[in-house]
């Protein structure tokens, strides 16, 4: 008697594999070069069609809370006479109302208010700045510019979509120029070339532009959106006390940042050691701060540019002005003269002051702003 | 280098043209072994000396196969059986050393005992499970004079590195992808239209379909308690379209790349997702794995030629081994456990009662659907606990205390509803037929229109396919 077939029945079939899915059938192929080029340009027409279609409907980004931010600033863009523009630096160390409070003080009524954004880089905030000329607020005197890092940098490049936005083939050109001169060698230029050019690729086949739109119509959200809502972004004028939101990843640099206590008090040495006057002007700062000036100089409203009281030395930025490639800027990074700004209760990480810092620094900030208001209203 | 990656479309670009630019059969070849070599490398190079030697491995012991005559038994036992060591071996060290000694360590922990036994913590290589399973294929196939062993140690490199099939699939039989080595390509015979439109497809079920869910799938298997019932159904829901489109996308897009080099793989999956049947089901998904293991385990442990009991033995032995493919996690042995349960029940039902898992009826597809996304709920859990918990979850109504908001927005439905009449149309080959009609002009500047879509609605963050892991 013969072995029973095996069943298969449940493993899978054994006759011939079935038609793959989506399968169209074959169709005959041109056998002249230019038939076989037709469908090729037919192919690319659609494709660039399409895609430039698209690109007419790239909205202004809204990753990482700047449209958020926007939208607040909106609300009273007409009535604002001082804003401050910057990273999360001066989200979390300009307090408006003490600004405002000071200047009336010192006989300056203004009203304020602080724009920074979390993340804000050179080339994101010329973005906001080209934004915040064309908006022309009418009662706008004065803006306070951070003078940010301005290297795009691996984080804001990978994952940070406002970095496709401005990758245009002109500011590609200019950031990958930045690149080769900040860096000496050749691998990570090449790296980072990589990257820029992949940007601008995702930039000019607008790759993910309807997949962010979507997620965010279902309400799908980035991290920085999801601490820096509508609410939080208005309230106090723009300012945010990281202490008061929920920002997961920040408290956890606070709570590190108190743990190594000792170690920010070495660093706070370091930089009061650190050259103040005559560095080499850093070449790769330059080309940036030039578009960023030519940006300046179309403003309807006077442009003032500031470091705060931050963990590095404007050494090389000071190398500049003097080779006169930098308007000069107000700087409050020197522990020696503003130690209240870096002792351990004014910040809330090396990165941010906490409230108490802001308002001391908001007080600093102020006394500085009305100097200038009284100098350039002199005849 | 992932399929769905711009870079990934440069390289294959200069792949194909050179491939085709090139006059002998030879030289293609050449020209494709060194890509395939230089794709896997770019994951990690170091695994290059992995995957040559397992090809070294087995082409040696397939030539010692084809010197010794069958009547030597043993010598050619010898020789299957140190393939099987050396493959199973690399496999079971990198894959399973951990797990099995992380186990032991509980279990001797568990009776008492102090059990401080070393992890490696090795790096998984890529593919690794489907190139050893591929290799198997041809030594076993040899063995049993299936097959003529190859001479040829270029082709048998290129059959196990072939990069569009090298690090997921499907899993390719040497008894149908060697003969294709040893015929020329030629242009003429590429179906270009429908391995682009395969591409084109295989591309919006990955990049535009799999890797968008996958933010709420991540959202909600990640802090399931947070979520009420209706939202861990939602996430279960998504989570069978991310793996349909992620596995299923990729293996569209491998066909493809063969396809437009000349090569024919394995078909891998049949609209799954229209089974009625958890049996059906299986035909569906996977098709060269579970055929793989239908031809070298389930045959040859008897199958179902040995009664009933050994027929139930035998398929949740290969599902056991199915599950242990997949990872090495007690998650996958009990999915393993979920889904040879599933078909021991039906073959019961239907030796019984007459259960034909091909019948129809919409409250089998329900309870088809209920029985995979268990199955998944216990595959995507990160551990016995958390998968305990979303399944009583799942199961029963759980109304979200305090927080009056909405955590998952509704209209993610609208998702799955889409995807499911798509995949109805689909699978009736509609879109197919239409497409088919399209003259070629038409169909070309919709591909492009197609195509620059796709790329608005790909998922700015490329999520690694999912089974590249296994």
């Amino acid at each position: 008697m013969p072995a029973p077939a095996p069943d298969v029945s449940a493993l899978g079939p054994d006759a011939a594999p079935p038609a793959p899915e989506n399968a169209a059938p074959a169709t005959p192929r041109p056998r002249r070069l230019g038939r076989a080029l037709l469908p090729i340009a037919l192919f690319l027409l659609g494709a660039i069609g399409t895609s430039w279609a698209l690109q007419r409907q790239r909205p202004w980004p809204e990753s990482a809370g700047m449209a958020t931010k926007w939208r607040a600033f909106e609300q009273v863009a007409d009535e604002v006479e001082l804003v401050f523009l910057g990273s999360s630096y001066t989200l979390c160390a300009v307090l408006p109302a003490v600004v405002e409070a000071e200047l009336a003080a010192r006989g300056q009524r203004l009203a304020a208010f602080n724009l920074g954004i979390p993340g804000l880089r050179g080339p994101d905030a010329n973005q906001v700045l080209a934004q915040l000329i064309a908006r022309a607020p009418p009662r706008l005197r004065l803006l306070v510019l951070e003078l940010p890092d301005w290297s795009p940098g691996p984080r804001q490049r990978e994952v940070n979509d406002r970095a496709v936005f401005w990758h245009t083939p002109a500011e590609t050109w200019a950031a990958i120029g930045c690149e080769w001169a900040a860096h000496p060698e050749l691998g990570r230029r090449l790296a980072h070339t990589a990257d820029h050019l992949s940007l601008a690729a995702r930039r000019l086949t607008g790759l993910g532009l309807l997949s962010e739109a979507g997620l965010r119509a279902l309400g799908h959200l980035e991290p920085a959106e999801r601490w820096l809502d509508g609410e939080a972004a208005s309230r106090e004028r723009g300012y945010v006390d990281l202490a008061e939101v929920d920002n997961p990843s920040a408290a956890a640099g606070h709570r590190q940042f108190r743990a190594a206590a000792l170690k920010w008090e070495q660093e706070v040495r370091a930089l009061a050691q650190a050259p103040r006057q005559g560095a080499a002007p850093a070449l790769e700062a330059v080309a940036p701060l030039r578009r960023r000036a030519a940006l300046i100089a179309r403003a309807p409203f006077e442009v003032v540019q500031v470091v705060g009281p931050v963990d590095f030395s404007s050494g090389p930025l000071q190398g500049l002005v003097e080779a006169g490639q930098l308007a000069p800027f107000w700087a409050f990074e020197d522990p020696r003269r503003f130690p209240e700004l870096y002792t351990l209760e004014a910040r809330y990480d090396d990165r941010h002051l906490a409230r108490l810092g802001a308002e001391r620094y908001s007080v600093h900030l102020a006394a500085r702003i009305a100097e200038h208001l009284e100098a350039s209203s002199r005849p | 280098v992932i399929f769905t990656e711009l870079r990934f479309l440069a390289f294959f670009v200069l792949v194909l043209a050179v491939h085709w630019a090139l006059r002998s059969p030879g030289g293609r070849k050449n020209w494709l072994l060194l890509c395939s070599y230089v794709f896997y490398g770019a994951w990690d190079w170091r695994f290059l000396g992995l995957i040559a030697a397992s090809t070294s491995i087995d082409f040696v012991v397939g030539l010692g196969l084809g010197r010794t005559p069958a009547e030597a038994r043993g010598r050619r036992q010898a020789l299957v059986v140190t393939s099987l060591v050396a493959n199973l071996g690399l496999l079971g060290f990198y894959k399973y050393y951990d797990f099995f000694v992380e186990s032991a360590a509980e279990l001797l922990r568990w009776l008492g005992f102090e059990a401080d036994l070393p992890l490696l913590r090795l790096v998984l290589p890529v593919g690794i499970s489907f190139y050893t399973f591929q290799t198997l294929s041809y030594t076993i196939d040899v063995y049993r004079g299936h097959l003529a062993p190859t001479r040829n140690l270029r082709d048998f490199a290129l059959f196990v590195s072939f990069f569009p099939q090298l690090v997921a699939g499907p899993i390719v039989r040497a008894s149908d992808f060697l003969p294709q080595l040893e015929q020329p390509r030629r242009w003429a015979q590429v179906a270009v239209r429908a391995e682009l439109w395969l591409f084109f497809c295989g591309f919006v079920k990955k990049a535009c379909l799999a890797d968008n869910v996958a933010v709420l799938v991540d959202q909600v298997f990640r802090d399931p308690a947070a979520h009420t019932w209706t939202e861990r159904w939602l996430g279960s829901c998504l989570y069978a379209l991310q793996v349909y489109g992620d596995f299923s996308g990729y293996s569209d897009m491998a066909l493809a790349t063969a396809g437009l080099l000349g090569y024919r793989l394995m078909v891998n999956f049949d609209f799954p997702y229209t089974a009625t049947s958890m049996t059906g089901l299986w035909r569906r998904w996977h098709i060269s794995l579970t055929s793989w293991l239908r031809d070298y385990v389930y045959y040859p442990l008897g199958g179902n030629r040995r009664g009933p009991l050994r027929t139930y033995v035998n398929l949740w032995a290969i599902f056991l081994i199915c599950g242990l493919w997949h990872g090495a996690e007690w998650n996958f042995v009990l999915w393993g456990v979920v889904a040879g349960s599933f078909l021991m029940f039906e073959r019961v039902a239907s030796e019984r009662f007459g259960f034909d898992p091909e019948g129809r009826g919409v409250l089998r597809r329900v309870y088809t659907l209920w029985g995979w996304m268990v199955g998944l709920t216990v595959f995507r859990s990160p551990n016995l606990a958390a998968m305990g918990d979303y399944l009583v979850g799942l199961h029963w109504y759980v109304p979200r205390e305090g927080e009056p908001q909405v955590a998952v927005d509704p209209r993610w439905w609208l998702v799955v509803v889409g995807f499911g009449l798509l995949h109805a149309v689909t699978c009736r080959g509609i879109l197919d037929r239409a497409v088919a009609r399209l003259p070629d002009e038409l169909f070309a500047v919709l591909l492009g229109a197609g195509s620059a879509l796709a790329l608005a609605l790909a998922a700015t963050s490329h999520q690694p396919f999912v089974y590249f892991q296994f």
